[in-house]
């Protein structure tokens, strides 16, 4: 998907003595989003801000290193022991020797002339990555403006983390005006640099504006445009994030001196063998206790950091380099918040700033982008819904910009359960996110062209996945029963026993909340050996969902005295 | 040379048979022209000798005798016999008889070869071309009607008879319906190029052809390609050489139109195409043995499976090729050994085979074999076209024995040997040339051209180098250098060759580099290594050039950058000198002028007209501080420089107002920070600076401004607020410039707990920085433990931070900070704090 940026100006940050003035311009191909406001704290924003471009350039991915240079090392290493043993005599062999001596000579003397040179191509090409790159590659984050606060949403190079800087209206001194929507910022590195120059003794002013800097500054041309291939990886990914924040999480709330021990030890050792995990040991009412594989060391972190929850668990979690972006948060942190979602599942770190809040999502490791085979959003509850309870949830979102799943439901005059299924429909087209910081439900159009029914109606329509289809299939069927169903204060446990097309009989096990996401699963089938819960549910547990889903929506019925609803 | 025998016929009379021939006298002192007659070959009567003469005498009375002959009614033997032939049954022979007649250039048979044509068959092209080779103009409207047919081989040969015909308007007509074969795109070059029109098209448009031949379908390449060669045009058959370079040649699709072209080369003895083609067609039999497959058929249209470029085939082309090369040594001898060192030059080492038994190195190079060792006895061809050694004991050639076929037509075109020194890539084929040269032709070497000889520099054959070098060297005076021969070498693309030409350019600079116009010249070569050398060497001499020949130069360079670019970076060494030349050049150019070459030139004539301005003493003045402003931003080095140097023409201004100077120092180019900064530190006046501006020169995220910010703070720090200075530095992000913060703070900061709480958010950063500053961290908790025994509101500061920090996995970090928090709660135990005090009542 090819998208353009264009902006009619720049983003600067244009510093006086006594003032200065950060502008975003905005992408002029999107609505019309504005701000215009007086920072109150501009170190905190600078420092969120600085790494949110942290996240937005770092590609961590796994690059086997070249080569080439050791090879032909060796082989003209091979070459030499060759020739020296095909040499008969003594003679010939010093005159050799003689030979490469001067030959190694003449090569130092040719690599110190070409010193200057290759210093300049190296600058020169520093340049050519730090220009030409963020035109090509780099994707602009996404801002939205809400009545409430502003946000900007990034995703990494690697597609494999995604942050979210959300700032509350709290921290600016004044606001002048501004239109809620979402649009892209021009984020360049230059821009970035200049953050550091923020200071609280100058009187900050911020602007989202289409118009940017329309001055020519520095060499840079005043109108920009960025065409990037947009891979359908990033879109995908941006849309799991919300259905992974809107899964059913662990919580641990960490005092900012532990993130800071954490990250410090990950600085200190590199790990050059397997496992690298960061393993979280829960036990409810004690401090959690981190270990660092692979040296098994254990920190066992203060009394900041107690798990609250009511069952003992162990969590681990890989690519914690990914983590370094939040070291300069930790001066301004009041807290952090870790939601883990399970083993090799993604992980999300809520630093909390007071005004500010940094989001940090991380996918299962840093090679396994969000659309790497996982399919989060099947964890999340998918009751069918209509379009046009979708667009009527749509449109009620987007009055409000902002909402609790009930808010919402009570402004729409829809079930709960309804709009909580329609809720997840929007955030995985893009319509909607999920704060995890404030837990609403927030109104963010991802794409530029208006939701219409159409999309409404191919966005209800089943999930596309082979394991939703086959879950569909197995409930249709009735090859899934329900065997026990105990309630306890989350929600319930099921364990049911399911035919897929294998013709298998299987045994799925299932805890769901009361918003019918899976909170924990397990089954006896051969796709969730391979590969737990990391590539998703299979379909069993979907189907044994399905089935449960159908059973409430009955009982609720019942309930009412109406007749039952078939909801799936 | 001695001119071969010639033998006639006559149908009637008593002597029928008669040979004329020429033989050197017993005496040796000439040659001796015979004429014999008689009934048959075998009862010839006396013959009738004349002379002895020279060879040129000898050879006009031969013509002589043979004209009086013809005049009695003979003619050439065997071609009352051929003509009969073409009126036979057999096809086969017919075709035969055609073709001897064609190379014979029969002009007495073109009736015969007319009335042949009009009922033959599959004949009928052999019969055309025979009509081509005769060059008889009776034959053009019979031509012309094939000309215009839709079989490609028909077409193929009334074409090219056409051709060898002149048949200009013929061939106009011809190349109206090829135009309309070709793809639109390639016809649109074609036309764009002229190169239907004219003879001498620019070359330069042979490589877009080509490339869009190349876009084409596979389908639709091969009849591209045969028809671009069909239009004949030099452009067109540059573009089908460059074409077919990149085509599969035995690919279904592609190999009716290779053999299409092949014969076509071969029709028109276009010796470079035909050699390309024979060995490219060799090498690709060496792995391909053919494909089946459903082509559309050249007579009816219909699909027929068939088999293509199999091993008969492949056979064919090669017995085909070396006839070809036979009927040339036989019918234009002149032309052979030109024919065959262009099929040597493309034999490679690829091309080899490893030896085994009686089998050599080429055994399966057929052409090469032929032409190498075709008089060798030494060699037999096997059933499947490899030749092999009669016997292993006659592997080593004997002594001074030459094996090459024909090496009297070698030796009539000596100039062939100079083609194969200079492109040949297998060291037999430069042996064959070198071994030539050195028998008696090394006057051919002495006249190649320089491109032959200095080609020759990059042969596979060290004899053959150290021939080219010994040539070079005695073409090459450096008291009187060639400097053809020069610009040759410099401006060839193999290393090999370029640095000796680079040599030579060295040896010779004092000569040139005192010549405008010569240096203009090489600094116009076209390759960039040349240029750069030869600014080098212009440069070094410079310095002592005379004052008339720095003029001369400096207007002749300044005449190249008035102009427009050709390529981009052309003008960049004219521009290095040139910059030397500044002075010069700002007395030959109005400073108007080079306001407008600034503005308007190639990059480095922007350079040299910033060099010039800042040569002028009112330039500064007059381009204005916002204009130098921005020629110190400016991309190029030589541009920035001169802004440099007219900026300290204004330096009295700058010392008043120096804030352009504050625009220098956050430049993105480090050698316009470098000259702001350095004004600052010695040239303009910083007492006046408002201390702001101090700090803002700290505020700089580029480390080498923030060294100037903290010398000059420190330069000026009695006229400071140092709390002022301290507050706002703590803010800086930069590891650095926060461990001067630490520093400044632990001496300066105000005692009290306003001061220090202001700060606690500074001491947070310091203290929980991942990045190791161990120094800045121990000052801190130093200080703090310090400040915090002070007071009890400055502990509550204190404690609040090492409480939390104390926390922290640390371990000597852990333990000061424990032991300060300790040493606070000791002195104020009503403070909250991590550590609680627990009286122990001693036992």
């Amino acid at each position: 998907m090819i998208v353009d940026f264009k902006y009619r100006g720049q983003s600067a940050i244009v510093q006086g003595l006594e003032t200065a003035r950060m502008t975003f311009a905005a992408n002029t191909a999107r609505e019309a989003a504005y701000f215009k406001g007086t920072l109150a704290t501009p170190l905190v924003f600078r420092e969120a801000l600085g790494a949110l471009h942290q996240v937005v350039t770092s590609d961590l991915k796994y690059r086997p290193r070249d080569r080439l240079a050791f090879r032909a090392w060796l082989e003209e290493q091979d070459r030499l022991f060759l020739a020296r043993l095909s040499m008969k005599t003594e003679e010939t062999r010093k005159r050799v020797e003689e030979l490469e001596a001067r030959r190694a000579e003449l090569s130092a003397l040719a690599d110190a002339r070409l010193g200057p040179f290759r210093t300049a191509r190296e600058a020169y090409f520093d340049w050519v990555f730090t220009n030409e790159y963020e035109l090509s590659y780099l994707l602009d984050p996404v801002i939205t403006v809400h009545p409430d606060e502003l946000f900007f949403e990034a995703f990494s190079k690697d597609e494999s983390s995604y942050a979210r800087v959300g700032a509350r209206y709290d921290l600016f001194q004044r606001i002048e005006a501004f239109e809620c929507g979402t649009t892209n910022i021009d984020f360049s590195a230059k821009l970035a640099g200049e953050l550091d120059r923020i200071r609280t003794y100058r009187k900050t002013d911020f602007d989202v504006t289409p118009d940017g800097f329309g001055v020519k500054l520095g060499d840079g041309a005043a109108h920009r445009e960025k065409k990037i291939d947009l891979p359908e990886s990033w879109v995908n990914g941006f849309l799991q994030v919300q259905s992974t924040m809107a899964m059913a999480l662990v919580r641990v709330r960490l005092a900012p001196v532990d993130l800071f021990s954490i990250l410090r030890f990950l600085r200190r050792k590199k790990a050059h063998t397997s496992p690298r995990a960061l393993r979280y040991e829960l036990s409810p009412g004690k401090p959690v206790r981190v270990v660092f594989e692979p040296w098994e060391h254990v920190m066992e972190l203060s009394p900041g950091s107690t798990y609250d929850g009511d069952a003992p668990k162990t969590i681990r979690t890989w690519g914690r380099d990914r983590l370094r972006v939040l070291a300069r948060l930790l001066p301004a942190a009041e807290h952090v918040d870790v939601y883990l979602a399970g083993l090799g599942l993604p992980s999300i770190y809520v630093v909390d700033m007071g005004e500010l809040s940094f989001t940090l999502a991380l996918s299962g490791w840093t090679d396994n982008d969000w659309t790497g085979g996982a399919r989060f959003d099947l964890l999340t509850r998918r009751l069918d819904g209509t379009p046009d309870e979708l667009m009527l949830v749509y449109q009620t979102l987007r009055a409000s910009r902002s909402g609790t799943d009930a808010d919402v439901a009570q402004r729409a005059k829809l079930g709960i359960e309804r709009t909580r299924s329609a809720l997840s429909h929007l955030c995985q087209v893009g319509r909607a996110m999920y704060d995890l910081s404030t837990r609403k439900y927030r109104h963010r159009d991802l794409f530029l062209a208006p939701f219409t029914l159409a999309d409404a109606a191919s966005a209800v329509k089943p999930a596309a996945t082979p394991e939703a289809q086959a879950a569909a299939r197995i409930a249709s069927a009735e090859d899934v029963r329900i065997i026990a169903r105990r309630p306890f204060s989350g929600g319930f446990k099921l364990s049911g026993s399911a035919k897929g097309e294998s013709g298998a009989r299987v045994r799925p096990l299932i805890s769901v909340n009361h918003a019918g996401e899976i909170l924990e699963g397990t089954c006896t089938c051969s796709f969730y050996r391979s590969h737990g819960l990391t590539q998703g549910p299979c379909e069993h547990l979907l189907a044994l969902r399905l089935s449960h889903m159908a059973r409430l929506s009955a009982e609720d019925e019942a309930k009412k005295g109406g007749p039952p609803k078939s909801e799936g | 040379m001695i001119p071969s025998p010639l033998h006639l016929y006559r149908p009637s009379g008593v002597d029928r048979v008669a040979i004329a021939f020429v033989l050197p006298s017993s005496t040796g002192d000439g040659l001796l022209v015979q004429v014999a007659r008689g009934k048959t070959r075998k009862t010839l009567g006396a013959a009738k000798v004349y002379g002895p003469f020279d060879e040129a005498t000898a050879s006009t009375v031969l013509a002589r005798e043979v004209a009086s002959l013809r005049a009695e009614g003979y003619v050439t033997a065997g071609l009352v016999a051929l003509v009969t032939t073409l009126s036979g049954k057999s096809k086969r022979r017919r075709a035969l008889a055609a073709r001897r007649l064609g190379w014979a250039g029969a002009s007495a048979a073109v009736e015969a070869l007319l009335a042949a044509a009009a009922k033959a068959g599959d004949d009928l092209p052999t019969l055309v071309d025979a009509l081509g080779q005769i060059g008889d103009p009776r034959a053009i409207p019979f031509c012309r009607t094939i000309a215009a047919k839709k079989l490609l081989s028909r077409r193929r040969s009334g074409v090219e008879a056409l051709r060898a015909l002149g048949d200009a308007e013929g061939l106009a007509a011809a190349r109206e319906v090829a135009m309309a074969r070709l793809p639109d795109t390639v016809r649109a070059l074609v036309e764009k190029a002229g190169a239907v029109d004219s003879p001498h098209a620019s070359p330069s448009a042979t490589l877009p052809i080509a490339s869009a031949v190349l876009a084409a379908t596979a389908r639709d390449r091969g009849l591209a390609l045969d028809t671009l060669y069909e239009i004949g045009t030099p452009v067109c058959v540059e573009a089908t050489r460059l074409g077919i370079v990149k085509e599969e040649l035995g690919a279904p699709h592609a190999w009716r139109y290779v053999k299409s072209l092949f014969k076509r080369s071969m029709l028109r003895l276009d010796a470079p195409t035909f050699g390309w083609l024979a060995h490219a067609i060799e090498r690709a039999a060496r792995d391909a043995t053919g494909t089946t497959a459903t082509v559309k058929s050249g007579y009816d249209g219909e699909p027929r499976t068939t088999r293509i470029f199999g091993r008969r085939t492949q056979a064919y082309v090669k017995r085909a090729a070396w006839r070809h090369l036979r009927l040339i040594a036989k019918h234009r001898p002149s032309l052979y050994a030109h024919a065959a060192a262009e099929v040597l030059v493309h034999y490679t080492h690829d091309d080899e085979d490893e030896p085994s038994g009686r089998y050599g190195a080429y055994a399966r190079a057929h052409l090469l074999h032929r032409i190498l060792w075709g008089s060798s006895a030494r060699h037999e061809l096997s059933r499947d076209l490899r030749f092999r050694l009669r016997s292993a004991k006659l592997a080593n050639a004997p002594e001074g024995a030459r094996e090459e076929a024909f090496p009297a037509l070698w030796d009539a075109e000596p100039r062939a040997y100079v083609r194969l020194l200079a492109a040949a890539k297998l060291p037999v084929v430069h042996e064959l040339a070198l071994a030539a040269v050195r028998r008696g032709h090394a006057s051919v070497v002495e006249g190649a051209s320089h491109a032959e000889v200095a080609a020759m520099l990059a042969a596979p054959y060290p004899p053959t180098v150290e021939l080219a070098l010994a040539e070079l060297r005695r073409r090459f005076d450096p008291a009187r250098p060639d400097w053809d021969l020069v610009c040759t070498l410099v401006g060839d693309p193999r290393a090999v060759v370029r640095t000796l030409g680079l040599e030579w350019l060295a040896e010779t600079a004092p000569a040139w580099t005192r010549d405008p116009a010569r240096i203009v010249s090489f600094l116009s070569l076209a390759d960039e290594t040349a240029r750069a050398a030869v600014a080098h060497h212009v440069l070094a001499a410079l310095p002592t050039a005379p004052a008339d020949v720095r003029a001369r130069l400096a207007e002749a360079l300044l005449a190249v950058l008035r102009g427009a670019e050709p390529s981009e970076g052309a003008h960049d060494d004219h521009g290095h000198v040139a910059v030397a030349l500044a002075a010069e050049i700002a007395a030959l150019a109005s400073q108007d002028e080079l306001v407008l070459l600034l503005a308007t030139g190639s990059p480095a004539a922007q350079g040299v007209a910033a060099s010039a301005l800042a040569q002028k003493p009112g330039a500064a003045a007059a381009l204005g501080i916002e204009q130098l402003e921005a020629m110190s931003d400016h991309a190029l080095f030589p541009v920035r420089q001169a802004a440099h140097a007219l900026l300290r023409q204004i330096l009295a201004e700058l010392r008043a107002d120096p804030s352009p100077l504050f625009g220098m120092l956050e430049s993105a180019w480090e050698d316009s920070r470098r000259f702001a900064a350095a004004l600052f530190r010695t040239e303009i006046p910083t007492d006046g600076l408002s201390p702001e501006a101090l700090l803002a020169f700290c505020d700089s995220n580029r480390a080498d401004v923030q060294e100037l910010g903290r010398e000059l703070v420190t330069r000026h720090f009695a006229r400071l607020d140092a709390q002022l200075l301290v507050k706002r530095l703590t803010q800086h992000p930069s590891p650095r410039m926060r461990a001067w913060a630490v520093e400044l703070t632990v001496r300066h900061l105000k005692d009290g707990y306003v001061p220090l709480a202001s700060l606690e958010s500074f001491f947070r950063t310091v203290l929980l920085d991942v990045t190791p500053d161990r120094a800045a961290k121990r000052a801190v908790l130093a200080f703090l433990t310090e400040r915090g025994l002070r007071d009890e509101r400055q502990a509550e500061v204190a404690s609040r931070l090492l409480s939390d920090f104390v926390r922290s996995k640390t371990k000597d970090d852990f333990e000061r900070a424990l032991g300060g928090l300790a040493r606070i709660k000791l002195a104020f135990p009503d403070v909250a704090s991590a550590v609680a005090l627990r009286h122990e009542v001693p036992r």
